[in-house]
């Protein structure tokens, strides 16, 4: 988030202001600063705009309540909040074209390694091999990585001490996921025959 | 722990209470003692507790794992899933039980919150935490390592203990997690008579490690051998390359400590080897 700490002092208390006023501008504030940001904004950054004891969580609800019925909403993921359209207009986005390869222009081995690594981490490249039976480039590792949908975990305790892939908060961000237990239970996909059993 | 504890399986609610009040009572002076290496045990608890609850939610992960995944984690590195939970009950036990300290293990959860769930529970130590996990579970219904911390973090203050003793996790199966009321207390209760048997068990065992390991200590004569040994005496696991010493001399010294019986060799590798008492 924003380095640049040293500009004007911002009027955190703002204690010129009836009570009232002050949490209106205190949940616009917040509203500003996720409209701002591409991604999610954890608690302490949002606590730094508004006064010492007035709690990000309460504002947060309110302005949810404020926006509802708008095209987007405010979502928690990855230890934060952001701005999300509304999965309802999804298709509506989709058809204006613009904004489709974003995020996530995986191809669907890409997306197979991402699910691996996420069900599988920490994992090394060798590790991957072993599941695809085939080597996996690191130029598909540089995708997802390029992506900051996966980051580089704890070593490996082998020879050259090889890196681990993780996922990433981003990789929540992206997948519209709260934490990984949110991933799709294996039992379940096992059952539905989507992958075999191990 | 005297086999009248040991030896029963209550049943109902007044049964198990009893004897988790014997169990914890018995526990709580063998942690007044002072030869029971305090840091190396709540760290040891805090890896199984950490075991427990990756275990909970689904993923493989064992004690060897988790020791990798946290001590060859390479600054500015992701810590994975598994690791993210041992730092966090790591974190919870290092220093005394307060907002702050459970605001470090615990980042993503407003202090405030954690504060009005750290005092959710009203009565008995026991029936406190238990409420405290109840409480947390029932808000955020996956937040099971926070519920677990914060429920011994409110059975340590209500025992009087400065610092968290992990316990409940241990001992509570994930059923139980769902459970709610007089069940979650019986279970808690239960499961606490397990784990402090086995905690105190633990504490036996590394009381006479630890006095083993400083028995040898004047042996060794490398530079730096001091803070080391005192390294083991505090930590679960210590890689050679983490200690005050140069590389080879770090692990001249461990293969030293084997030898003489004094830690442990705890991965059963060749290399990237960990020791612990």
């Amino acid at each position: 988030m924003a380095k640049d700490r040293s500009a004007p002092e911002l009027d955190r208390e703002l204690s010129d202001l009836p009570p009232e006023l002050r949490w209106r501008e205190w949940m616009r504030r917040i509203e500003a600063v996720l409209f701002a940001s591409a991604s999610p904004v954890p608690r302490e950054d949002l606590a730094r705009v508004v006064g010492q004891g007035a709690s990000v969580d309460l504002l947060v609800e309110d302005l949810a309540t404020d926006i509802e019925g708008r095209a987007f909403e405010i979502t928690q993921v990855a230890g934060g909040w952001m701005f999300r359209t509304r999965a309802a207009y999804a298709p509506a986005i989709r058809s204006a074209g613009d904004v489709g390869d974003q995020l996530l222009d995986l191809s669907e081995f890409d997306a197979a390694v991402l699910a691996a690594i996420a069900y599988n981490q920490p994992i090394t490249r060798d590790g991957l091999k072993d599941i695809f039976g085939k080597e996996i480039s690191r130029d598909l590792i540089g995708r997802l990585h390029a992506r900051g949908l996966i980051g580089t975990g704890p070593r490996s305790p082998r020879r050259g001490a090889p890196y681990t892939y993780v996922t990433t908060g981003q990789f929540l961000v992206a997948f519209g996921f709260e934490s990984l237990r949110d991933l799709p239970d294996r039992e379940q996909l096992v059952d539905a025959g989507v992958i075999a059993e191990v | 722990m005297p086999e009248w504890v040991t030896s029963v399986r209550p049943e109902d609610l007044e049964d198990v209470s009893f004897f988790s009040g014997a169990s914890l009572s018995h526990l709580h002076l063998v942690l007044s003692r002072e030869e029971v290496p305090h840091t190396l045990l709540r760290d040891r608890l805090a890896l199984r507790a950490t075991e427990a609850c990756v275990a909970f939610s689904g993923r493989p992960e064992r004690a060897g794992e988790l020791r990798d995944a946290v001590h060859l984690l390479r600054p500015g590195d992701l810590p994975g899933p598994a690791g993210e939970t041992y730092l966090a009950w790591r974190r919870a036990v290092e220093r005394p039980v307060s907002i702050k300290a459970l605001g470090r293990a615990l980042p993503t959860f407003e202090p405030g919150q954690l504060a009005a769930w750290f005092d959710a529970g009203k009565g008995g130590p026991v029936d406190r935490a238990a409420m405290v996990l109840e409480t947390v579970l029932r808000e955020v219904p996956r937040a099971d390592e926070a519920a677990l911390i914060l429920a011994d973090a409110a059975l340590a203050q209500a025992l009087g203990w400065d610092h968290l003793v992990p316990l409940l996790a241990a001992g509570l199966k994930r059923a139980d997690l769902r459970k709610q009321g007089d069940d979650l207390r019986s279970a808690c209760h239960r499961g606490l008579i397990s784990s402090t048997i086995k905690a105190v068990r633990q504490a036996a065992e590394l009381a006479r490690r630890a006095e083993h390991l400083k028995a040898v200590a004047p042996k060794l004569r490398a530079k730096g051998a001091g803070d080391a040994v005192e390294m083991f005496l505090t930590c679960d696991a210590v890689a050679p390359s983490a200690l005050p010493l140069p590389d080879r001399a770090a692990r001249r010294l461990c293969d030293r400590l084997v030898d003489l019986g004094a830690v442990r060799e705890l991965t059963g590798r060749d290399t990237f080897r960990l020791y612990g008492v």
